[in-house]
């Protein structure tokens, strides 16, 4: 194999397929990345969970493969200068990189025992713009289970369903959940998948928000992510998910309508005297008369927020894990907010003021 | 300035505290050791007389009794030795506020804003143990130094009954000739490490070079070498002062070796039991469960896990016990001691966050056990037993019960 290839487009590739390639492992093999070169060059992480493959554009002078460790490779690729450089895979699978003034010469791995992705049969995809995919993860992500406990909750659920896609992230103490619908943007048969957080959490990394549509294809326990230049493949999580519906109340004691900066604002005033996240401290809502008092008592300090919110129904004195309310409020875009109470030990469930674009249900402290 | 710390330890405690409840066994060498029917038969503590023949604590009751042939062996009595402990503590206050237990029968005091009231460190000592004998019948020897480490060796110098002081002025030539391993902290195992760097006394560890030590030793390095020249500063904590509980543990040594599933069944629900209602009485509620088992042999294995959420009730610390224990037991050796200790703990009103798994049944539990310490602060410990206990084959008394050993 010998190959031509800017600097800029390799580490592009060397970067995307990194995600993918494993740092604790047994076999030395998955801790490189596969160079193949044809018309252009493909590269391959696979860590057995999760697999990444990118196209990069390159001069092959002679086609082959080779696998490269992959933090050598990419220390390496990173210093280089930037200009054009020459890969060469010499007798004993010693590789040659030149790059201006600079000439390596490193070991590889033969590509014979690298593990191949997955196959997986792109038919019936799910269509979908990079950008709100993206956005989608992003809004629930963060309330993924990292609890081994209950391992289908360390997935996010993928729900499709006539023209609507649903997210639903669950750890227990909160719920997140996102839908989009739009024929136009997004088609395909209806499907249900539990998605490991870290396949997110990789995908988010990697897609640009762009107005460009990626391909989601599924068989049996495997997905496929089809991003153009580059696929993502992972494995599912198996079981059943939670019926998220039957979580979120549809009844409610208190309503209030309240600005969402305003809101996020205040509780990360308040969190500025929780020091210690080991002991949780809770921040305790006061909603009456139209007016929400925030307070939060910590052996750091004591903070006391107001604000004003529309508010229906019957007071109430409730108390809540302050990150939860801050991670949830910091990816709503809407400007208002309805939250809806039950009692004091009960979910309070934070929606848009029309629709149901999102859903955040979180519990309270209990006192 | 100088601080003025105390340390005084009662002399022969269990002993003294014995022979005090009956005179006839003043005159005759006395050892309070465990039981040996029920395999805890070692010296606790022995009187005077007792020592002179040679008479050690932690040796076998056996090996005593060579040593002695007209030994007086009694049973230890731990309410009376807590009683003691706390009058004698009752005059420590009389001096001053700052008061750090080390064990039952050793304090240290800091007196140094008292010495305008009572005089100077010396005469508080002398007050100190003239009114501990007049007062409660045993003695005291007291060290007075300006700070712990040098008033714990002090206390240790002379005994009984007598005050050593050791000053900044002095405190060389009495104790830099001592043996290194009279220094509180150096254990069987930092003697030798410094045996083998040539160092034998507390003036060889206070001379060495600080850099050499800490090469050797890490950073406790440095803290020994500051010990040994009676730069140690940690302050003798207040009475009033709870240092942060990490764990709460139970073990015990069984009459007879555990041979059997069953056996450790119902020794795991005693000490659970134990655990958890200790964990309930500080208000805490912990994660991760350690079982300690030690086998016939006198080998041990601990292992642990981690339960789905903090809990202080006997019951899921006993099940995940016994899960732990089924996969790390192969019942190729009996067992002698068994342990069950919980960790990663948190205040119980800390973790008041609801979840969605929150079952109803494990809310009634906890009513449930805190129900029945209610029921057994009022009627004893014995008057509420889970089944499984009542067909003990004498496995099922309670450590703390029996012992009352916690202080």
């Amino acid at each position: 194999m010998k190959i031509i290839c800017s600097k800029e487009n390799l580490l592009d590739g060397i970067n995307i397929v990194q995600k993918a390639v494993s740092t604790k492992t047994t076999l030395p093999i998955l801790e490189g990345i596969l160079i193949e070169a044809d018309e252009r060059i493909k590269m391959t992480g696979n860590d057995l969970e999760i697999g990444i493959e990118c196209y990069v554009d390159a001069d092959i002078k002679r086609p082959g493969s080779i696998v490269l460790n992959s933090k050598m490779f990419g220390d390496i690729v990173r210093r280089l200068p930037d200009s054009e450089v020459l890969i060469e895979v010499k007798e004993n699978d010693s590789v040659i990189i030149e790059c201006e003034n600079s000439l390596f010469e490193i070991k590889g791995i033969s590509s014979e025992g690298f593990p191949s992705l997955p196959s997986i049969e792109k038919e019936e995809g799910i269509r979908i713009s990079k950008k709100i995919l993206k956005d989608m993860i992003k809004q629930t992500i963060f309330a993924v289970s990292i609890d081994e406990n209950r391992p289908i909750l360390t997935g996010s659920l993928f729900e499709y369903k006539s023209g609507k896609l649903t997210i639903v992230s669950i750890d227990g103490y909160r719920l997140a959940m996102r839908c989009f619908f739009s024929e136009n943007t997004a088609e395909g048969i209806d499907r249900s998948l539990v998605i490991p957080g870290k396949t997110l959490n990789e995908i988010a990394k990697i897609i640009q928000p762009v107005d460009e549509d990626i391909y989601i294809y599924a068989a049996g326990n495997q997905i496929l992510f089809d991003m153009g230049n580059c696929i993502m493949t992972s494995r599912l999580l198996e079981g059943e998910y939670l019926n998220y519906m039957g979580i979120i109340p549809s009844e409610h004691e208190t309503k209030i309508t309240v600005n969402t900066k305003d809101l996020l604002a205040c509780f990360e005033r308040a969190s500025l005297v929780i020091t210690n996240e080991e002991r949780r401290y809770p921040v305790k809502l006061d909603i009456s008369d139209d007016l929400v008092i925030i307070t939060a008592n910590t052996e750091a300090g004591n903070v006391r927020e107001e604000i004003r919110a529309e508010m229906e129904g019957k007071k109430l004195d409730i108390s809540f894990n302050h990150r939860y309310f801050i991670e949830a409020l910091r990816v709503i875009d809407n400007e208002m907010v309805d939250i809806f109470f039950t009692t004091n030990i009960g979910p309070c469930t934070i929606k848009p003021m029309q629709g149901n674009d999102f859903a955040y249900l979180i519990l309270p402290i209990r006192k | 300035m100088n601080r003025i710390i105390l340390h005084s330890d009662l002399n022969n405690f269990y002993a003294s505290v014995e022979c005090f409840y009956d005179p006839k066994l003043r005159n005759c060498p006395v050892a309070v050791c465990g039981s040996q029917s029920t395999r805890h038969g070692i010296v606790l503590a022995k009187n005077r007389i007792a020592k002179e023949y040679g008479v050690k604590s932690g040796e076998a009751v056996w090996e005593a009794r060579s040593r002695c042939p007209g030994l007086v062996v009694v049973r230890p009595n731990y309410m009376r030795y807590l009683r003691f402990s706390m009058m004698v503590r009752k005059i420590y206050e009389n001096y001053t506020n700052l008061i750090e237990a080390f064990g039952i029968d050793e304090n240290w005091l800091d007196v140094t804003e008292s010495t305008m009231l009572f005089g100077s460190g010396e005469k508080i000592a002398d007050e100190l143990r003239k009114r501990i004998e007049y007062e409660l019948g045993i003695t005291a020897s007291v060290g007075v130094s300006f700070n712990k480490i040098f008033a714990k060796l002090g206390s240790d110098m002379k005994k009984p009954d007598a005050t050593t002081v050791i000053s900044p002025e002095n405190y060389k030539e009495k104790i830099w000739g001592l043996p290194a391993g009279d220094m509180i902290y150096v254990g069987p195992s930092t003697r030798r490490k410094l045996a083998d760097i040539g160092i034998s006394t507390i003036g060889e560890l206070a001379c060495a070079p600080p850099r050499f030590l800490e090469k050797h030793f890490g950073q406790w390095g440095r803290t020994l070498w500051m010990f040994a020249n009676g730069y140690d500063e940690t302050p003798v904590t207040r009475l009033d002062f709870q240092p942060g509980i990490k764990g709460v543990g139970n073990s015990l040594t069984t009459p007879r070796d555990l041979c059997g599933d069953n056996d450790v069944k119902i020794l795991t629900y005693v000490l659970a039991d134990s655990v958890a209602e200790r964990l309930r009485r500080h208000h805490l509620k912990g994660r991760t469960v350690q079982i300690y088992i030690r086998s016939g042999d006198l080998t041990f294995i601990e292992r642990q896990g981690k339960l789905p959420y903090y809990c202080h009730t006997s019951s899921e610390i006993a099940e995940k016990a016994l899960e732990i224990f089924a996969a790390s037991w192969d019942w190729s050796k009996t067992i002698r001691t068994l342990g069950i200790r919980v960790t990663n703990v948190v205040m119980d009103n800390e973790c008041g966050q609801l979840s969605l798994f929150d079952d109803e049944r494990r809310l009634r539990r906890e009513q449930l056990e805190s129900s029945i310490d209610r029921i057994r602060s009022r009627f004893g410990h014995y008057s509420v037993q889970r089944a499984v206990l009542l067909k003990g084959n004498g496995l099922s008394a309670s450590p703390v019960e029996e012992n009352a050993s916690e202080i």
